[in-house]
C-alpha cells in the first residue's frame, strides 16, 4: 500500500524552481520535502510547489508547508502552491490557512506571480 | 587448514595448462629455444672459420702451384736449350714432354717452341711444326711469384700458364717453354678439405645440441617444482613450501615464493582473526540488544522509558523493566566492568538471574544480595557489576530501591521544580566475595507524585569526554534534567542524548551510555468512576454494532484504510467530498498520534476504530439549508481503542497561526485538525480495556469558514 513519494524539480522563469510532488505528504515524506526545498532556498530561487498529485496531506505536511513559507520569507524568497489537489485544499480551508499559504490554480500563474515581484 | 575465500580456485588446472582461467597458452620451451640458438651459433662459427681458412688455403695453394708451374717451366727451358740447338729438337723433346705429363697428371699441356714460334715439343705429335697459339683469354695471373726477365705467369678460367724463355748459355733466345696447369686441380684440393670441414661441422653441431639440451634440462628442472608450488598456493595450500635446493636464480625465486606464501598465510590468519573479532562485536551487540527492552512501557499513570547507546567496542551496560505478578514493576540498571562478548555474557546472566529471582526477592536489597552471591560464584576475579534495582508500585507511586555501587539516581519534583541526587551506598556486585555486600545495602523509599521524574543513568554519561578532555560530569546531567523535566521522560532522554552527543563531538561513545527514566503523569488518570464506565459502555455498544476497523501501527496504511472504511458507512454517504476529506484527516491524525507516541512505530501493534451511530438526536430545527445538511443530521461518533502509551489528545490548545513562531515550528497541528472536525474529544486512558478515545462527530461551535459548515 505504501507509495513512493517523489519530488521532481524543474526550473521555471529566471528565478523560480518548480517542484512537482507525487504521493502522500506525511511524517515520512515531509522531511524529504524540507531537505529538497532547503536546496532550492540555498540556491536563492523562488519556489512553486505543484501539489496536483498529492492525494493526502497530514498535519506534518501542513506544518512543513507553513515552515517553508516562513523560511523562504526570511531570506526574501517566495513560495507559492500551484494546482493543489482537493484533499490539500480542503485541509487548508479547514485550518483557515489561506492567508498564509498562497494557492494558485496553475503552475504558470504561480510562476508569473513570483517573477513579477 | 581451511581454504581461504578469495585465494583458492576451485578448479585444479590440467597439467600443462597454466593455473587459473584465461585462454590456453601455447608453451614454447626454453630448452628448444636455447638448443636452436646453440645450433645457429655453432654453425655460423664453423662456417665463418671455414670460410676464412678456405680463403687462406686457396691463396697458399695457388701460390704454391704457381711456383711449381714456373719451376717446371724453368726446368723445361733448361732441358730444352740443348735440344733446340740440335737438328731434330722434336725427337729429343717429345719424351721429355711425355714424361712430365705422365708424372704430373694435373698438367694440361707442356709445349716448347723455337725462336720462330713453331712448336718443337708437345705431347700431341699433330701440333709439332705448327705455330703456337696461346689458349684464349689469358691475363697476368699474379704478382706473388718473382719472375725473371721474359718470364710470365698468366691464367684464364681453366688454366694457369707459365712461360719461360729458352736461352743459350751465351744469352741468345732459342725459344720458349710453356707449361699449363689445370686450375681444377686447385678446386679439387680445396673441395677435399671442404668435405672434411663439413664433417667437423656436423660433429660440432651434434655436440652443441646435445650439450645445450642436457644443460637446459638440468637448469630448468626447478621450474617444474616452482610451478607445482605456485599451483599449490593458488589452490590455497600455504603450508607446503617449495624447498628447492638450487644454487641458481631459480633457488632464489623459490625462496621468494616461499616467503610470499608465508606472508600470505600471516595475512590470512590476521584477516580471519579480524573477522572473528568483528563477528564477536556483532554478536555481543545483538546479544545486548536482545536483552534490552524496546520502546517505552506504560504502567498506569507511569511511563518508563530507557535509552541505550552502545560504545564502538560494546560496553557492558544493561537496563530492564520487569513486571511482577502483584502489578509492581522491577527496574534495573547495571554496568558490567567487562566489555565485549565477555561483558555481554555477564549481562545475559544478570538478565536470567533477575527473571528467576524477581518474585522471590521481596526487597531490592535482597535482590542485589542474591545477585551478588550467585554472580560471585561465576565471575572471574576483577569483574564486578554496579547496579541499581528498584521496585515501583504504579498504584501508589511508591518506589523502593537499593544501589550496589551505582551512580546516584536523580529525582525531579514537579511541585518544587528541584532536582535531588539520592545517596547510593552499596559496594558493587561480585567485588568482595562472601556476602560482605549485605551490610552495605540499604532499601530506600520514595513516592513519585504526579509530574515527578526519576532518572537513573550509567557512568557513560558522567564520564563522557569532550575532545578537549573535559568530562561531561554529573552537574551537566543535573542541569539538563532540571531544564527539560517538565517535558516528560521522552523530553529528558532526547535532551540528554543530544547534549552528550554535542559534548563528545564527532567521536563515537567510549563507553555505553544508558538511561532509565520514570515519569509520573502530570495529571492523575481519571479515577475509575462514571467517566470510565461511560467509555467502557460506549466501547461495548460500538463493538456490539460491529462496524469497526483494525488499523496496523503503520502510517502508510492509515489513510487508504480509513478512506475505504468511511466510504462503506451508509450514514456518511451524504457528506460532501470535502467533509469526507476532513473526517479522514481527523481520524488519521488521531491514529497517527497513537502510532507515533503510543506505539513508537511498532508495526506489530494495532488499534481498533469503531463507528457508533447517533446516540442522541438533537431536535432538528428546521430552517436554513445548512442546518439540514448531512454534517448536522448524520451525527454519530467514533470510538478508538489502543494499548499504547498514554498521551493527552484532549489537553490541547488551539494553534495561533497568526504567530509566525507557530508557523515556523510547524508542529502540533494534528490536534487542531481533530478538534476542528470533532465536536467532542474525550480521552479515557488506562481503562481495563486499554485507552479509549470517544469522538463525537460534528462541528464545534467555532469552525472555520467553509462551504457546508454551520458556524
Amino acid at each position: 500500500m505504501s507509495e513512493v513519494f517523489r519530488i521532481q524539480g524543474q526550473p521555471a522563469g529566471d528565478r523560480t524552481t518548480v517542484l512537482r510532488l507525487k504521493g502522500r505528504l506525511d511524517a515520512h515524506s515531509a522531511p524529504q520535502l524540507l531537505s529538497r526545498c532547503g536546496q532550492v532556498r540555498d540556491s536563492g530561487q523562488n519556489l512553486v510547489l505543484n501539489l496536483s498529485e498529492v492525494p493526502f496531506i497530514a498535519s506534518s505536511g501542513v506544518g512543513a508547508l507553513l515552515a517553508l513559507v516562513e523560511e523562504f520569507r526570511q531570506s526574501r524568497q517566495g513560495v507559492r502552491i500551484a494546482a493543489a489537489s482537493a484533499a490539500v485544499k480542503s485541509v487548508v480551508r479547514l485550518l483557515n490557512l489561506q492567508q498564509f499559504l498562497a494557492l494558485d490554480e496553475t503552475e504558470e500563474e504561480a510562476v508569473a506571480e513570483l517573477e513579477a515581484v | 587448514m581451511t581454504t581461504p575465500s578469495g585465494i583458492g580456485t576451485s578448479a585444479t588446472p590440467a597439467p600443462g595448462s597454466p593455473a587459473g582461467g584465461g585462454p590456453r597458452r601455447r608453451v614454447l620451451s626454453i630448452r628448444w629455444i636455447i638448443t636452436a640458438g646453440a645450433v645457429l651459433l655453432t654453425t655460423s662459427a664453423v662456417l665463418s672459420v671455414g670460410f676464412v681458412s678456405e680463403h687462406n688455403a686457396r691463396g697458399a695453394l695457388t701460390r704454391e702451384l704457381e711456383s711449381r708451374t714456373l719451376l717446371l717451366a724453368r726446368n723445361l727451358a733448361l732441358t730444352s736449350a740443348g735440344a733446340l740447338l740440335g737438328d731434330f729438337p722434336e725427337l729429343t723433346l717429345q719424351p721429355v714432354v711425355r714424361e712430365m705429363l705422365a708424372r704430373q697428371p694435373e698438367l694440361a699441356f707442356v709445349t716448347v717452341i723455337d725462336h720462330r714460334g713453331v712448336i718443337q715439343g708437345d705431347a700431341d705429335p699433330r701440333r709439332l711444326a705448327t705455330p703456337y697459339r696461346d689458349p684464349p683469354g689469358l691475363v697476368t695471373a699474379t704478382d706473388r711469384v718473382r719472375l725473371a726477365a721474359g718470364e710470365s705467369l698468366r691464367a684464364n678460367r681453366d688454366l694457369l700458364v707459365a712461360q719461360v724463355p729458352v736461352r743459350q748459355s751465351g744469352g741468345g733466345d732459342l725459344g720458349t717453354a710453356y707449361v699449363g696447369l689445370r686450375r681444377s686441380h686447385i678446386e679439387g684440393t680445396l673441395a677435399a678439405s671442404r668435405g672434411q670441414q663439413g664433417l667437423v661441422l656436423l660433429v660440432l653441431v651434434l655436440l652443441g645440441v646435445g650439450a645445450a639440451f642436457v644443460l637446459m634440462s638440468q637448469l630448468l628442472r626447478p621450474v617444474a617444482a616452482l610451478r607445482a608450488g605456485i599451483e599449490r598456493i593458488a589452490r590455497g595450500d600455504l603450508d607446503t613450501p617449495i624447498r628447492l635446493r638450487d644454487r641458481t636464480e631459480m633457488g632464489l625465486l623459490a625462496d621468494t615464493v616461499d616467503e610470499m606464501a608465508a606472508g600470505l598465510k600471516r595475512a590470512q590468519a590476521e584477516m580471519i582473526e579480524r573477522e572473528r573479532l568483528a563477528h564477536e562485536v556483532d554478536l555481543a551487540r545483538q546479544l545486548q540488544r536482545s536483552l534490552l527492552p524496546e520502546g517505552a512501557c506504560a504502567l498506569g499513570a507511569f511511563t518508563v522509558r530507557g535509552d541505550h547507546r552502545a560504545a564502538a567496542e560494546v560496553g557492558g551496560d544493561y537496563f530492564d523493566v520487569l513486571r511482577l505478578r502483584d502489578g509492581r514493576v522491577g527496574l534495573a540498571v547495571a554496568d558490567v566492568s567487562g566489555k565485549g562478548l565477555a561483558g555481554c555474557l555477564v549481562m545475559s546472566m544478570l538478565s536470567a538471574l533477575l527473571r528467576a529471582l524477581r518474585e522471590t526477592c521481596t526487597s531490592p536489597s535482597d535482590m542485589l544480595a542474591a545477585l551478588d552471591e550467585r554472580l560471585g560464584e561465576s565471575l572471574a576475579p576483577g569483574v564486578f557489576v554496579t547496579m541499581f534495582y528498584g521496585v515501583l508500585d504504579p498504584a501508589s507511586g511508591r518506589l523502593t530501591w537499593a544501589s550496589a555501587g551505582h551512580n546516584p539516581p536523580l529525582v525531579w519534583r514537579r511541585a518544587t521544580g528541584r532536582l535531588q541526587s539520592l545517596p547510593a551506598r552499596g559496594i558493587p556486585l561480585a567485588a568482595i566475595h562472601g556476602g560482605a555486600i549485605r551490610s552495605t545495602l540499604e532499601d530506600a523509599e520514595l513516592t513519585l507524585e504526579p509530574g515527578d521524574l526519576f532518572v537513573q543513568y550509567t557512568d557513560g554519561y558522567t564520564e563522557a569526554f569532550a575532545p578537549d578532555g573535559s568530562q561531561f560530569g554529573l552537574e551537566r546531567v543535573r542541569d539538563v534534567v532540571t531544564r527539560t523535566a517538565p517535558d516528560g521522560c521522552a523530553g529528558v532522554i532526547g535532551a540528554l542524548v543530544e547534549s552528550l552527543a554535542d559534548w563528545r563531538g564527532a567521536r563515537p561513545p567510549a563507553d555505553d551510555e544508558t538511561l532509565l527514566v520514570v515519569e509520573a503523569e502530570a495529571v492523575a488518570p481519571a479515577p475509575a468512576g462514571v467517566d470510565m464506565a461511560f467509555a467502557l459502555d460506549q466501547l461495548q455498544l460500538a463493538q456490539a454494532a460491529g462496524r469497526g476497523l483494525t488499523l496496523p501501527a503503520r502510517l502508510d496504511d492509515l489513510q487508504p484504510l480509513l478512506r475505504d472504511w468511511l466510504a462503506g458507512l451508509d450514514e456518511l454517504g451524504a457528506l460532501s467530498p470535502e467533509e469526507t476529506d476532513w473526517l479522514v484527516s481527523a481520524l488519521y491524525e488521531l491514529c497517527a498520534n497513537v502510532v507515533e507516541h503510543g506505539y513508537d512505530h511498532d508495526e506489530r501493534r494495532s488499534m481498533e476504530l469503531w463507528w457508533l451511530a447517533t446516540r442522541e438526536r438533537e431536535p432538528a430545527s428546521a430552517g436554513s439549508d445548512n442546518e439540514r445538511s448531512a454534517w448536522h443530521l448524520r451525527k454519530g461518533g467514533f470510538v478508538l481503542r489502543d494499548d499504547g502509551l498514554t498521551y493527552r489528545p484532549d489537553a490541547w490548545r488551539e494553534s495561533d497561526f497568526s504567530d509566525p513562531g507557530v508557523r515556523r515550528r510547524g508542529r502540533g497541528i494534528g490536534l487542531d485538525i481533530v478538534h476542528r472536525v470533532m465536536r467532542e474529544v474525550a480521552y479515557h486512558p488506562s481503562t481495563p480495556r486499554g485507552n479509549i478515545t470517544l469522538l463525537t462527530f460534528g462541528p464545534r461551535p467555532r469552525v472555520p469558514s467553509g462551504e457546508g459548515v454551520v458556524s
